[in-house]
């Protein structure tokens, strides 16, 4: 049973398609990046994210990565529009991808504080069309350069983003299996009556029943939706199912493009013919006289030696993308509350965590202790996310320990008293407030200073 | 199909159910912000131009002739239009107070910096909306100009002095400006009806009455902890070296620190409880009690609703039981008690509260689903 399974999960990558629903979803893909990054410009989210924070917090292992001067964060974002562009059109495909999966990866990697999953669905996506040949059919780059044209193409160039998106909806559904979302309907139970002024719906918002429904719902549709939109029969149904979903999500929770962006990508799984088709229909939108002509088929090879480049890379990729989701079974305590593991797993929507963080600085000669006034640091948006965040919250103190250190304060001990609340549950301490954080460092292993999680 | 389905039927019932049947917590919060709005805020503004406009006056009648007794008179008014404006402070971030050029907070930022005081009035300077005079205006530097020293010497500072002219332009100037700004807010509210758009704006998003009104009073409550006791006391910020900081308690000079913060404290706790002068009404704990029901949440066994509100008590009484002038008894235990205490009570409002309400404080997108 699991040899077939894996057996049919290989078969899906070999042999030979048509181009055409790649072709579609890199219109797809850049279109809606276009209007992500124009909308992410016009909000005036560059300033409020990039440039006006005194301090950053990076990803471990990237602390190197820093945000460039403002003008070139600016220049960054443009050029990430532009190459959206040329992704949509097909223009300088392969300088295009490059420049907007480059620029895109470094912005998200400055500071963790605005870490979305769907910003590292993104990242997946734009790295797979880094490695397909999604110009070589309807795009600019055939129309000024005609010998690039094929018409089939390796299938797993195909079927890699299906197992992909699959992949995330499974993992978000597994991820709704537990206590809180299923028994509990946390926290759909808070955040649904908060929506109750909404039109129509809004006073069903705060019945209990209807959070049941909805928890129930959305893992049910998560852990199955991707079989139904690889199931042919079933197919139609579940990506109407998918646009309503998301729209409805998306009017309910403030989830920004997320929504909109399933809605495009998940179009890579509708058949050859209906690629085709809406092809055909574009064509004809651009051209009056276009007239359709049988086509000469030409199948796209790969080397020998960039087969096997790109073999072990995908590899490397699924290898990785399947583990990391189930990193955090190596680390003990509650995971809503450690966050260790958390991220790339997407897990979304199941917690309400809100916290505060008393920073204390101690001289480590003197004795005098002080409160920090946390504003002069952080920006609202990064006090927020630092305050239920145990590795940010070990950031910030290292951050507090360098600046006193360099106003002159000996050896300063720096402790945190913090709470937080999760799931409805009454806030209570989170980090060990004896602890000197400054001399706490960041690796892989368990926090042993973040307090137990105790349930009500 | 199955979700389409669902979401036509939920319309469908909801449209052919009346909404007594239908326990909505829409109707909760419109009334909440239908009293905190006109019973609670409007009031607050309207009591804030009042005393603010008594204030000027006295002190043009005092200017156009000093005598002692028309000093102690603009003294009073100065406590008074002092007070009145604790009670307006907690919407300081919120709507017309918060966009008014310069932000109605501006006349309250303390502690006055004296030497920049000194200087308009040597240099017969009157623009108290310079930069330079950030901390140079409004209710602190009058604390100074009218309780810096004993009233025999202010009178001949006001007088006989041969800065006294000077001194009588910029008194008169920062009372001015003082009447303007607080008329101008309350006029936003008033009759330009900010208070029509705010008992509308219903809705958890951080541009929704709840999420300003909450993030108004957590910024408020951060003034009370920090500036007001956690400064003077030594204990913030990190860093400094100074044991204490006794000068930099709020109104100084006239020593009236723990009257003034009491009075803002009870601001707060009239915003939750939703009473105001001349009765009871709905307040955030009303709303907080409705939704901790209705989503069977506890706070460690008990309601967080009633513990806010047995917090706003232990806070209260704790700051009354300190003598005023805070600045001489910044070691009594009280004091620090009522830091404590008042801390609790941040973190409850901060994090407990939103969170059950599912008030979103926040400015970028959120994850998906």
């Amino acid at each position: 049973m699991f040899r077939n399974f894996i057996n049919r999960i290989v078969g899906s990558f070999k042999g030979e398609r048509h181009i055409a629903p790649l072709a579609v979803l890199r219109m797809a893909f850049g279109a809606i990046m276009l209007i992500s990054t124009i909308r992410f410009i016009a909000k005036g989210w560059i300033y409020d994210f990039y440039i006006a924070p005194k301090f950053y917090f990076p990803f471990y292992g990237f602390e190197w990565v820093k945000p460039l001067p403002g003008a070139v964060l600016y220049i960054i974002f443009a050029c990430m529009a532009v190459s959206a562009l040329f992704i949509l059109i097909g223009f300088l495909y392969r300088i295009a991808i490059t420049t907007f999966f480059t620029c895109f990866v470094y912005v998200e990697l400055i500071d963790k504080t605005y870490y979305l999953n769907h910003y590292y669905f993104v990242s997946v996506i734009a790295f797979l069309l880094l490695l397909v040949p999604a110009n070589r059919y309807f795009s600019i780059d055939v129309i000024r350069k005609p010998s690039l044209k094929v018409t089939s193409v390796p299938t797993w160039t195909i079927n890699i983003f299906k197992w992909q998106l699959c992949f995330v909806y499974f993992c978000a559904g597994i991820s709704k299996l537990n206590y809180d979302w299923m028994i509990n309907a946390m926290p759909l139970r808070i955040w649904l009556p908060a929506n109750d002024h909404l039109p129509v719906i809004g006073g069903l918002l705060d019945q209990t029943w209807v959070a049941f429904l909805f928890s129930w719902f959305g893992a049910f549709f998560d852990l199955s939706i991707g079989f139904l939109l690889l199931y042919k029969p079933t197919r139609k149904i579940a990506y109407l199912l998918v646009v309503i979903f998301h729209v409805f999500t998306g009017w309910l929770f403030k989830i920004g493009m997320f929504p909109y962006i399933m809605i495009f990508v998940t179009v890579i799984f509708f058949s050859e013919d209906f690629h085709k088709k809406l092809i055909e229909w574009l064509r004809n939108i651009f051209s009056r006289q276009y007239v359709p002509a049988p086509e000469q088929p030409v199948s796209l090879y790969f080397t020998a030696a960039k087969k096997k480049l790109l073999y072990s890379l995908l590899t490397a990729f699924i290898i990785l993308q399947v583990l990391l989701p189930f990193r955090y079974l190596l680390y003990p305590g509650k995971l809503f509350w450690t966050e260790e593991g958390y991220r790339f797993s997407w897990r979304v929507m199941l917690m309400e965590k809100d916290g505060i963080g008393y920073f204390y600085v101690k001289d480590g000669t003197t004795g005098k202790r002080g409160e920090v006034i946390n504003a002069q640091f952080l920006t609202p948006l990064q006090e927020k996310m630092m305050a239920t965040q145990p590795d940010m919250i070990l950031q910030y103190a290292h951050y507090l320990h360098d600046y006193y250190k360099d106003k002159g304060m000996n050896n300063p001990i720096v402790t945190v008293e913090s709470y937080v609340t999760l799931n409805g549950n009454g806030s209570q301490l989170y980090i060990d407030s004896t602890v000197d954080l400054a001399k706490q460092q960041e690796n892989f292993l368990p926090k042993k200073w973040i307090l137990p999680f105790k349930d009500k | 199909m199955f979700f389409l389905g669902t979401v036509i039927l939920l319309g469908a019932i909801n449209f052919s159910c009346s909404k007594a049947v239908i326990n909505n917590n829409s109707g909760v919060t419109d009334t909440v912000l239908l009293n905190i709005g006109n019973n609670i805020i409007l009031p607050s503004y309207d009591s804030l131009a009042i005393a603010a406009d008594s204030l000027d006056s006295a002190v043009v009648d005092f200017n156009a002739n000093p005598t002692a007794a028309k000093l102690s008179n603009v003294q009073a008014l100065f406590i008074t239009a002092y007070t009145a404006w604790q009670s307006a402070s907690p919407y300081d971030h919120l709507g017309p107070a918060s966009v008014a050029q310069p932000p109605l907070s501006s006349i309250n930022i303390f502690p006055v910096t004296t030497t920049q005081v000194d200087n308009d009035i040597s240099q017969n300077n009157d623009n108290v909306n310079s930069f330079a005079n950030t901390t140079a205006k409004g209710f602190p530097a009058l604390d100074y100009l009218l309780f810096g020293t004993n009233n025999t010497t202010l009178l001949t500072d006001y007088t006989t002095d041969a800065l006294a002219a000077n001194r009588r332009a910029f008194l008169a100037a920062v009372a001015a400006d003082i009447k303007a700004e607080a008329n101008a807010v309350y006029l936003q509210w008033f009759g330009g009806s900010y208070v029509t758009t705010f008992v509308n704006g219903s809705g958890t998003s951080v541009s929704s009455s709840l999420g300003l009104l909450l993030n108004s009073l957590d910024q408020d409550f951060e003034v009370l902890k920090n500036d007001r006791l956690g400064i003077p006391l030594g204990i913030i910020p990190a860093g400094s070296s100074s044991p204490q900081a006794p000068t930099e308690v709020e109104a100084y000079y006239s020593g009236i620190s723990v009257q003034l913060a009491v009075k803002q404290l009870k601001a707060i706790q009239g915003i939750y409880l939703g009473t105001y002068q001349q009765g009871n009404g709905l307040g955030l704990n009303t709303y907080l009690t409705h939704a901790e029901q209705q989503n069977h949440l506890n706070y460690h066994g008990g309601l967080l609703s009633d513990t806010i509100k047995a917090d706003f008590t232990l806070a209260l009484s704790d700051l009354q039981a300190i003598p005023d002038p805070l600045s001489a008894n910044l070691s009594n235990a009280n004091t620090t008690a009522a830091f404590t205490e008042i801390q609790q009570l941040v973190t409850l409002l901060k994090t407990d509260m939103p969170s059950d309400l599912g008030v979103l404080i926040n400015y970028g997108d959120n994850d998906g689903d």
